[in-house]
């Protein structure tokens, strides 16, 4: 009795298995049609056939193509022209692919060549970015404690041991809350959402003035006015940045380094020419420098970036990416869109999200 | 009882995954003829105008046009320039790296590539999505693909386009209808073909060959790509 379960378990196992096999493609297209014959001769040379004239009329499953050499003594464009010599054209196509595709070959990072990018799958992947590592959680669930008794020497401290932590710096892309009327752009198993049209224009990276810098920006000293932000990470460990006019920097052994904005710093005063960007109806950011700001009763605080927002400028720092037939600039996690309102160039904050989502 | 239910269930669908073809050996005979006057090119060259229907910005379906001129020379060296709605661009495949140019936004992607036209124009495909224009034509087994592809393939006589004669070819499965038109001259070259997909959503698109030239000499220097001034070496996202 149980061997005859067993069979019929091996059996059903197997129907289904072959199921999967005829119903699955096996490869992916290639151009507008496949080419799995074409795969299986592709990478050899030409080479003339050393196979007997003679041969059984029936085709064996695996028959590998022969190959006819090109008649010039010049390299083909494509190895000379290749076909199966005993077509039973009559018969259904059951031959399965034993080639060898052609290889993928692995991209380096060498900027003689291109950086190949891909969007995060998941909105809780710590982002890339320099001091990138540090976990996000839902802002709205955290309490940010400052210790007022430290603002006399105008350090705050963020004291995130009695919250979830949220230093994910602003790559991180909150969900529009305007829902999307265009199509998405589709490409590489993502959705890229935008409200307005792609409209490209040359990512020319904007300066805020004479006391601001771009990320990277390395200083030896940092003026006494500098406020210390201390924001604990993921790892337990705090992290101290020194804020001065806009500006987010991090110690290094020789100096000071500019960083981006961390997510959950608040601080008192931001530059005069932040500029207010709606995010919904009756919502506002202040955008300065790539960083987005809430106000609230403490001053403003660091948010992420919200999906929809419009911005006129970029700051230095971005790459600017070919998906698909679109260039977009990305920071991180963010990608922006290049758009035009009223005539302007602008960018809009892409909501990026897998297609299977 | 059970298990022979379980049988009845499934046998009917492999069946229908290996339905007869019907294929004429006439439309094979003249593919295959093609494709060997294809393979034989040390090199080559020809324009192509493509028309082909997409979905724009705005949801709404769009004919698109556009002007390829391809030089092809074997194995290794490839350049193609592109003009029409997706852009002004330029393709330079050297043997080891490919570079994508687009001169509307004046910058480029450079690729490390295999090593010769074919697996470059298979890998960059797969990988990076780039349909490079009437590149089924030089697939090495182009018939064998046909076949392996299409469960009907017929030769529908000979059609005037203009003052010149062609082979028609009609090839269908369920998804595709592809039509081709052959040269009814010495050479067998392709003039036209048009590319229906029928599901899951109409999708249509119609290229015409013009101006061959077979087995031109080609210099070193116009596959290699310089990048003009300012121009921004770019990141590439995969399609996969």
């Amino acid at each position: 009795m149980k061997l005859k379960l067993s069979t019929a378990s091996f059996l059903k196992a197997t129907l289904a298995v072959l199921f999967v096999c005829f119903l699955t493609p096996l490869e992916v297209e290639a151009q507008r049609m496949g080419h799995r014959a074409s795969r299986q001769t592709m990478s050899r040379p030409p080479a003339r056939s050393s196979r007997p004239a003679a041969r059984p009329a029936t085709r064996p499953s695996s028959r590998p193509s022969t190959t006819r050499p090109s008649t010039s003594n010049r390299p083909s464009i494509n190895g000379g022209y290749q076909k199966a010599t005993t077509r039973d054209i009559s018969r259904p196509s059951s031959r399965p692919s034993t080639g060898t595709r052609p290889s993928n070959r692995a991209v380096t990072t060498d900027r003689s060549t291109s950086k190949v990018t891909r969007p995060s799958n998941s909105r809780e992947t710590p982002n890339r970015g320099q001091n990138g590592g540090n976990r996000v959680s839902d802002r709205s669930n955290n309490r940010v404690n400052v210790d007022n008794s430290r603002r006399g020497n105008r350090n705050i401290n963020i004291d995130n041991s009695r919250t979830v932590n949220v230093n994910r710096r602003n790559t991180y892309v909150r969900t529009s809350p305007r829902v999307y009327v265009r199509p998405p752009y589709i490409w590489g198993g993502f959705h890229f959402y935008c409200h307005r049209p792609y409209y490209w224009h040359p990512y020319r990276p904007y300066y805020w003035g004479p006391v601001w810098h771009p990320w990277g920006y390395f200083v030896t000293t940092l003026a006494t006015t500098a406020i210390i932000i201390s924001i604990t990470n993921d790892s337990g460990n705090q992290e101290e940045y020194h804020y001065e006019e806009g500006n987010y920097y991090l110690k290094t052994a020789d100096g000071f380094e500019v960083v981006q904005a961390p997510v959950g710093a608040t601080v008192s005063e931001i530059p005069e020419t932040a500029q207010k960007v709606e995010v919904t109806e009756n919502t506002y950011n202040y955008y300065y420098g790539g960083a987005y700001y809430e106000k609230n009763a403490e001053g403003y605080t660091v948010v992420p970036a919200t999906a929809g927002t419009i911005v006129p400028h970029l700051p230095e720092g971005g790459e600017e990416v070919k998906v698909g037939d679109r260039t977009y600039v990305k920071f991180g996690e963010t990608y922006y869109q290049p758009i035009q309102v009223d005539g302007k160039d602008m960018y809009e904050i892409v909501e990026v999200t897998p297609e299977d989502a | 009882m059970k298990r022979f239910l379980f049988l009845l269930l499934w046998l009917p669908l492999l069946g229908f995954s290996q339905a007869q073809k019907d294929i004429d050996p006439v439309a094979i005979s003249i593919i295959d003829k093609m494709g060997g006057v294809i393979g034989s090119f040390g090199t080559c060259a020809f324009n192509l105008s493509t028309v082909y229907d997409e979905t724009n910005q705005e949801g709404l379906m769009e004919r698109k046009f556009e002007s390829h001129k391809v030089y092809f020379r074997g194995p290794d060296k490839m350049a193609i320039r592109s003009r029409g709605e997706k852009g002004n661009k330029g393709y330079w495949y050297n043997g080891s790296v490919l570079t994508w140019y687009s001169y509307d936004e004046n910058n480029y992607v450079t690729i490390p590539t295999p090593d010769t036209i074919i697996e470059t124009i298979d890998s960059l495909n797969t990988t990076f999505g780039f349909r490079f224009p009437a590149a089924d034509f030089f697939y090495p087994a182009f018939g064998d693909d046909l076949l392996e592809e299409f469960d009907t393939i017929k030769f529908s006589g000979i059609k005037s386009l203009g003052d010149t004669e062609y082979f028609h070819i009609i090839a269908e499965n369920d998804t595709y209808n592809f039509q081709l038109w052959i040269e009814n001259g010495a050479y067998y070259l392709p003039k036209k073909y048009l590319i229906i997909r029928k599901a899951p959503e109409l999708f249509m698109e119609e290229g015409t060959f013009d101006n061959w030239i077979t087995n031109p000499s080609m210099p070193d220097e116009i596959f290699e790509f310089t990048p003009p001034k300012n121009a921004d070496l770019i990141d590439i996202m995969p399609k996969n």
